[in-house]
């Protein structure tokens, strides 16, 4: 008898143990919340939040900071970014998923995957090797770091997020609904193109949010390929824009905390906090298309 | 009938060319950098030691570097997701709590690299520098071991419900606890799941960059400890390509890219051996 | 001889708002196999289930009433659920062996109660097969994994495991229906020698056999306990309607 209680004492016990272990996960969350803000606070002490995000002057030795130049370049490549790397993921989901013989299918899937898992600094060191060289070639400019640049990398960096994950949300969709649209006459391509990706609509447009956040918080590769000049992208005509360099939020933070103190080192954390906001809005959206997509099913 | 088919047709060769772009991107990646990199990987570049002017200079300290990140973050992680893992599939009701938890870790997996990073080095570089010596391996890797803790525990809990609920019954019908079924029947039956998840967090834990740069800093000799500053490969790759100027540099940023394309290739690869492994097992 | 293992006082029980057992009032000899049968969804299952409380492991279960195993309530609060466990052994639909080898499948359950001992566990490994009837198919291979049986011996593995344990009463919730008929009749004759030394409780979806092994059968619906009677009479004489349409086949 004595035995049986110890027995669900240590039960207790472990439950406790590994429910602390568990809340570490929400109390890094809020840490990562509550430092990153404390961190940037200061600067709104020195400069009014407007001015902030509207200003595009940004001069740490004069304590003039405005971030609106790095995010119209991170808008910029964002979008470039997915208008390519979608698309393509997209289509070669469809491949993947419908299309391919098994085989075949797996291998691609699993070069995906591959994809997936090479270091940010490596496509930024191709791009530099590669992608600047035939882009300079290929516009005649002066330089090849550029906007456009950037965003031809970020669109093969989030072709792996967009390609896993529409392929899973096409796989899901029940064989009863091929069999329901090739039984009324339709084509197979018929089929996929207005019955499965209707079908799949929730989950392919979370992996082309998902997609969307990763090319906005991606650093490393940006940083190698994007020229990084402190100056706002001239928009009109849109290709000025896009073939000068530039330097988009998260390459302001990692190229100059290293260095920055007071004021400086908040407007930089400050410039975090922006990005994450960004990312919370994408997450938000995120969230409504999933609920949505469970009160469909 | 003649439109249907040349519609289709079109759309077939859409999705050709962009899975052709998918893979070829992939093969010209990885031969563009082997070709130019295996080359110049020797032994003397694996065991030598670095220095910005000497041109047989190695990777010696951010492969040490590189392996101390990996083992202090995975020590610090694997544990913490093992029983996070546990807590919401073996313990967890659906209540308000379990909602937060979930909540929480979903979060983590949406905070960009570089907000980590800056939590990073306010937190562990800064605050808490007594403890870490600022830049240090122990602060980066305390860093990344929040930053995989999403992956590990999703990875992890989905081993856990392959494991199927009859024999959880069957142990707790023959009078065993609730700890003892854990550890002599899910766990074990889960290992090679948790395994593979290990793996797959090497392979994000050698791929990252952006915050180590804020938090271990990039003192290119070899670490003496965890208290030391360090660079990894990718870190080492990204001083290379944005600083090195000399072919010699060239070269070795090549060479260092072929290292961690060889790793990375290596484990993905076991990842999928693992995974066979699992399905014969089951199946 | 008429001993009552089982007294069973106003049960019912609830998965949420859903009532799955209604005020059940049934004894359960000692030393006698009881067939309970009924149509799916009826709470055989569930009754079986109470009986070692594995409804605990479900969320939202709430049970009222009394259930009394050798005079004590084993619905109480007090009872120590994992002790209650080791007294009633449990047998389930599909073989569950761990992936584990044969011997550590039998060894399992003593070695949770803390048997350490080589010696003793050797002898129980080889008794309990022995009783199973499993002995002389694996004395060669108790070191194998126990998934390379065949599933007609590893649910006889699983019956050994529950033995194992010494337990007083053996639940098996449709223990055959996973298996072959030649595997099937093998259990059959199984139960038939266990129930000198154990109590057994059996749900079944076969008439047959319920008629075959059982000396009492329980006979369900929606809930309830229609009729309980000697399986002789359940099956020559029954006095309820419902019960002689179900044994007859005309519902099901």
């Amino acid at each position: 008898m004595k035995r049986m209680h110890s027995k669900l004492r240590i039960d207790a016990i472990f439950k406790t143990v590994v429910f602390f272990f568990t809340c570490i996960s929400v109390i890094a969350l809020a840490a990562i919340l509550i430092f990153t803000l404390l961190k940037a606070l200061p600067l709104f002490k020195e400069v009014n939040i407007i001015e902030f995000i509207t200003s595009d002057v940004w001069s740490p030795s004069t304590e003039q900071f405005g971030i609106a130049s790095f995010v119209v370049a991170s808008i910029l490549t964002t979008i470039l970014a997915c208008l390519i790397g979608i698309p393509v993921g997209l289509y070669t989901a469809i491949f993947i998923s419908e299309i391919a013989p098994k085989k075949i299918a797996s291998f691609v899937l699993f070069a995906v995957e591959i994809l997936a898992s090479i270091p940010s600094v490596i496509y930024g060191f191709f791009g530099l090797t590669v992608m600047v060289p035939f882009v300079q070639k290929l516009f005649n400019i002066r330089s090849g770091t550029t906007l456009f640049t950037a965003s031809l990398i970020l669109a093969l960096m989030i072709l792996p997020t967009v390609v896993s994950l529409s392929t899973s949300a096409l796989k899901a969709v029940p064989k009863t609904i091929d069999e329901g649209s090739l039984a009324l006459g339709a084509t197979k391509m018929q089929t996929i193109m207005k019955t499965k990706i209707p079908y799949a609509k929730s989950g392919i447009l979370t992996s082309f949010l998902l997609g969307l956040g990763r090319a906005l918080g991606e650093t490393m590769a940006v940083m190698l390929v994007a020229g990084n000049a402190n100056m706002m992208p001239q928009l009109i005509p849109i290709s000025e824009a896009y073939l000068n360099g530039g330097r988009t939020l998260t390459g302001n933070i990692i190229m100059e905390l290293a260095y920055a103190s007071g004021t400086h080192e908040a407007a930089l954390f400050a410039t975090g906090v922006v990005l994450f906001i960004f990312v919370c809005l994408i997450n938000i959206i995120i969230l409504r298309v999933k609920r949505k997509g469970v009160a469909h099913s | 009938m003649k439109k249907r088919t040349i519609m289709d047709g079109i759309q077939y060769l859409f999705i050709f060319l962009a899975s052709a772009i998918s893979i070829i991107s992939l093969v010209v990646i990885i031969v563009f950098v082997l070709r130019k990199g295996l080359s110049h990987v020797s032994w003397d570049f694996l065991t030598n030691s670095f220095s910005p002017s000497d041109p047989n200079s190695g990777i010696l300290p951010m492969l040490v570097g590189t392996l101390y990140t990996v083992g202090v973050t995975l020590l610090i992680a694997t544990p913490i997701s093992i029983c996070s893992a546990l807590y919401l599939h073996e313990y967890a009701k659906a209540n308000k709590i379990t909602e937060v938890i979930r909540f929480a870790i979903d979060g983590l997996a949406s905070v960009p690299s570089i907000v980590y990073g800056l939590f990073g080095f306010s937190l562990f570089v800064t605050i808490l520098q007594p403890f870490t010596n600022g830049y240090s391996i122990l602060s980066g890797s305390l860093t990344l071991s929040i930053m995989i803790l999403p992956v590990l525990i999703k990875t992890i809990e989905e081993t856990l419900k392959t494991i199927p609920n009859e024999l959880r019954e069957a142990s707790y019908a023959l009078g065993a606890s609730k700890v003892q079924t854990i550890f002599k029947v899910i766990l074990p039956t889960s290992l090679n799941g948790i395994i593979s998840a290990i793996i797959l967090a090497i392979g994000r834990i050698v791929s990252e960059s952006a915050p180590l740069l804020l938090t271990a800093g990039m003192v290119y000799y070899m670490p003496e400890g965890i208290f030391s500053s360090s660079r990894t490969l990718t870190t080492h790759l990204y001083y290379l390509a944005s600083e090195g100027v000399s072919d010699e540099q060239r070269a070795q940023a090549f060479a260092t890219a072929t290292i961690l394309i060889l790793v990375i290739v290596a484990l993905n690869l076991i990842v999928k051996l693992v995974a066979r492994r699992i399905q014969k097992k089951v199946g | 001889m008429e001993d009552i293992k089982f007294e069973v006082k106003h049960l019912n029980l609830y998965y949420g708002d859903f009532q799955a057992l209604k005020d059940l009032n049934i004894n359960i000899k000692a030393n006698r196999v009881t067939a309970l049968i009924g149509p799916s969804g009826c709470g055989k299952s569930t009754f079986l289930r109470t009986l070692n409380r594995m409804n605990d492991l479900v969320d939202g279960v709430k049970i009222t009433g009394e259930i009394n195993m050798d005079g004590k309530n084993i619905l109480s609060d007090k009872i120590n659920t994992i002790d209650l466990r080791t007294k009633v052994g449990m047998v389930f639909q599909k073989p569950n062996p761990f992936p584990m080898s044969i011997y550590d499948n039998i060894a399992y359950g003593p070695r949770c109660q803390g048997v350490k001992d080589k010696k003793i566990l050797d002898e129980i490994v080889e008794s309990s097969l022995k009783a199973a009837a499993l002995w002389d198919d694996v004395k060669d291979r108790l070191n194998k994994n126990a998934l390379g049986m065949s599933g007609g011996q590893q649910q006889r593995l699983c019956i050994a495991r529950a033995i194992a344990m010494k337990p007083e009463v053996i639940l098996m919730d449709e223990p055959t229906s996973a298996l072959d008929p030649i595997a099937t009749q093998k259990i059959e004759e199984l139960i038939d020698i266990l129930k000198k030394d154990y109590t057994i409780l059996i749900v079944t979806h076969s008439m047959q056999q319920a008629s075959r092994v059982s000396d009492d059968t329980a006979f369900f619906l929606l809930g309830e306990i229609v009729e309980f009677d000697s399986t002789l009479n359940i099956f020559s004489n029954p006095k309820n309607k419902k019960t002689e349409e179900y044994i007859t086949g005309r519902f099901g």
